[in-house]
């Protein structure tokens, strides 16, 4: 019993920073989103719901910023996968590559967007020496088009995406590769055969993780995407521009819905979050 | 179950952390007070002025933007954390009607003219601002184009994609624009179609509604046109030395008066008071026209510095209908959001907010 009691005295400040930080705004802003306007006489309102729900602008923003998170999720993932295999593998660079990523969790998404506009913006760097060398200027405002957000989304979430990959891959028994290459398989079937279904359930794990990392994402979008509706900067505008503090409460607890919908759908493909700790 | 919860707790982890947190720091040095933008009207000047004199110093960029500024309030109801807030006066006038503000009458209250204060003290005027257009001249010459000379030169395609303009939905200032844009262009109050015209086809121009302060923005070249009050632009020309020209549109403009309102039950309301009765001091006054924004207390504007302030012709000033114009905040913001972002009909969409009769 007594290692029993040391086990709760170590996991008691996680699960108070979970009770105090996740649950307890959790739960509030299902009250507040239940909340009933100074007209009706009920005490719980579902109006709120029934708005979003019924309102095409709102529904369409919640696909709209699917539509962007999760392509741009898978692509960043497979595209890391060899960062996250190099990584794993402990070859040359691990250390400088893992310092690098790691930096992409001190930088919060303004900063994210703040960098992307320096970048890419009216009158960011590469625009500036695209000017400087060929006097054109197709590069400038690149960070407001669509496909400036697409990037700018990738930029953010492959980094992340290879650390977790690395994580999980690094636990996986890699003696497979000269086994097989000794049974006479050749890289093309190395790589389809053995390496890509071993991979699947980090590769489906890690594109839950960004894809809802993206979906929470707020920053990036803040600073670049004007014509594109993302869901978030639509809570943010409800809550500080509109004041109507129990809509954006609704709005959190649908985009919450909606992000688990889409990780259990994802999920059917044969990986969950345990799969980036465990074998 | 192990792996639900787990997958549960992630994703939680990753939506709250989208969810925006505020703190509110209460020693014996800081005092809470909300939107004191430190790249507008120099408020970071003026209240390390105040720090020097007082000790005390009040939080410049917590819960920036008026209406940000409301909301936090409005959230706070009954635990407050904000003293109080600077705001566009429709804003405060709106936070007053939703009882968010007590009385006060801080020490030159009797010297603001009648209209730019309430009679009881829920609001009063520091200052009032200009809306202008500025812009940066080196990028302007870059790409071989005169600066605009009106509100209708910026719906021109040489301009697309170049205006920004604060977020009326978030900033005091430009929501008084949005509101005071309709009565420029030959609107009424009972009619908003000119003013939402205007709005939805420099949007669809290319102009960017931002929830920022745009100066940076305009020294640097991001925002070649800003939409903004001049003063912000008149301080990065002639203090920062930036190529940046403040340009009074042809049509004519209005000024949005700019001040504060004394939060109800505010946890340090001694300080607070004694702050406010400062920002109407001749000396904070007088740092709020170096600043270029118009004193609201006649005879602060230093002489050497009224010369600098640019020149509106006669009958070019319109006036703005503050009490009006926070009567129908939220129908106006909402009609914007609905026009602008959403694609209603506009005739159907003011009908229905009563913004047309």
């Amino acid at each position: 019993m007594k290692t029993r009691g040391a086990f709760l005295i170590y996991i008691f400040p996680a699960v108070l920073v979970v009770l105090l930080f996740l649950l307890y705004p959790l739960i509030s802003l299902v009250f507040y989103g239940l909340r009933p306007s100074a007209e009706e006489k009920t005490i719980l309102s579902f109006a709120n719901y029934s708005k979003i729900l019924t309102n095409r602008f709102y529904i369409k923003t919640i696909i709209y910023s699917i539509v962007l998170s999760l392509p741009t999720t898978i692509v960043a993932v497979f595209a890391s996968l060899s960062a996250g295999w190099h990584i794993a593998e402990q070859r040359t660079g691990t250390s400088f590559l893992r310092t690098v990523f790691t930096f992409s969790y001190a930088f919060g998404g303004i900063v994210y967007g703040v960098i992307f506009v320096f970048l890419f913006g009216n009158v960011g760097i590469v625009s500036l020496i695209e000017g400087f060398l060929t006097n054109t200027s197709v590069t400038a405002g690149f960070a407001y088009t669509p496909l400036g957000l697409f990037v700018a989304y990738l930029i953010f979430q492959m980094p992340r995406s290879a650390l977790f990959l690395a994580s999980a891959l690094e636990k996986m028994d890699r003696d497979i590769i000269p086994s097989s290459r000794t049974l006479g398989a050749n890289k093309v079937q190395i790589f389809t055969l053995v390496l890509l279904p071993m991979f699947r359930k980090q590769v489906v794990s890690s594109i839950i993780l960004i894809f809802s990392m993206s979906m929470a994402s707020f920053g990036v979008a803040l600073l670049i995407a004007q014509n594109y509706p993302i869901f978030t900067i639509l809570i943010y505008q409800t809550f500080s521009g509109s004041a109507n503090l129990s809509l954006a409460a609704s709005m959190a607890i649908i985009l919450f819905l909606a992000v688990a919908f889409v990780n259990m759908a994802l999920s059917l493909f044969g990986g969950s979050l345990n799969d980036l700790h465990e074998r | 179950m192990k792996r639900i919860i787990c997958l549960t707790l992630a994703v939680l982890a990753a939506v709250a952390a989208g969810a925006e947190t505020g703190t509110t720091s209460k020693d014996s040095k800081t005092l809470a007070i909300y939107n004191l933008g430190s790249n507008y009207m120099t408020w970071k000047e003026i209240t390390e002025a105040y720090a020097k004199k007082s000790g005390v110093r009040p939080t410049l960029d917590l819960k920036h933007g008026s209406s940000a500024a409301l909301a936090a309030l409005l959230a706070e109801r009954d635990n407050p954390m904000g003293n109080g807030a600077f705001y566009g006066i429709s804003i405060a006038i709106d936070a007053t009607n939703k009882g968010l503000h007590q009385a006060y009458k801080p020490a030159g209250f009797a010297k603001i003219p009648k209209e730019l204060k309430d009679p009881q003290g829920y609001w009063w005027t520091v200052s009032t601002a200009t809306i202008a257009i500025s812009v940066n001249t080196e990028s302007l010459k870059r790409k071989g184009l005169a600066a605009p000379k009106s509100w209708a030169d910026l719906l021109k395609p040489e301009y697309a994609n170049m205006v920004a303009c604060a977020d009326p939905r978030w900033g005091g200032t430009a929501y008084a624009f949005a509101y005071s844009i309709n009565k420029i262009l030959g609107g009424t109050s009972t009619d908003f179609r000119p003013g939402f015209k205007y709005l939805k086809a420099l949007k669809d121009n290319g102009a960017k509604f931002l929830e920022l302060t745009l100066t940076q923005g305009l020294i640097s070249g991001e925002y070649p046109i800003t939409i903004d009050a001049e003063g912000n632009g008149l301080l990065a020309k002639l203090k920062e030395n930036a190529p940046v020209e403040v340009i009074i549109p042809a049509e004519g403009v209005s000024a949005v008066a700019l001040g504060m309102g004394l939060a109800k039950n505010a946890p340090d309301a001694a300080r607070t008071k004694d702050f406010y009765d400062w920002l109407l001091s001749s000396e904070a006054q007088g740092l709020i026209a170096r600043a270029f924004f118009r004193p609201v207390i006649s005879g602060s504007i230093p002489p050497d510095q009224a010369k600098k302030f640019p020149v509106i012709k006669d009958g070019k000033m319109f006036n703005y209908d503050q009490v009006h114009a926070a009567k129908v905040s939220s129908d106006l913001q909402a009609a914007f959001t609905e026009i602008l972002y959403q694609g209603a009909d506009l005739e159907a969409t003011l009908r229905a907010k009563g913004l047309l009769q």
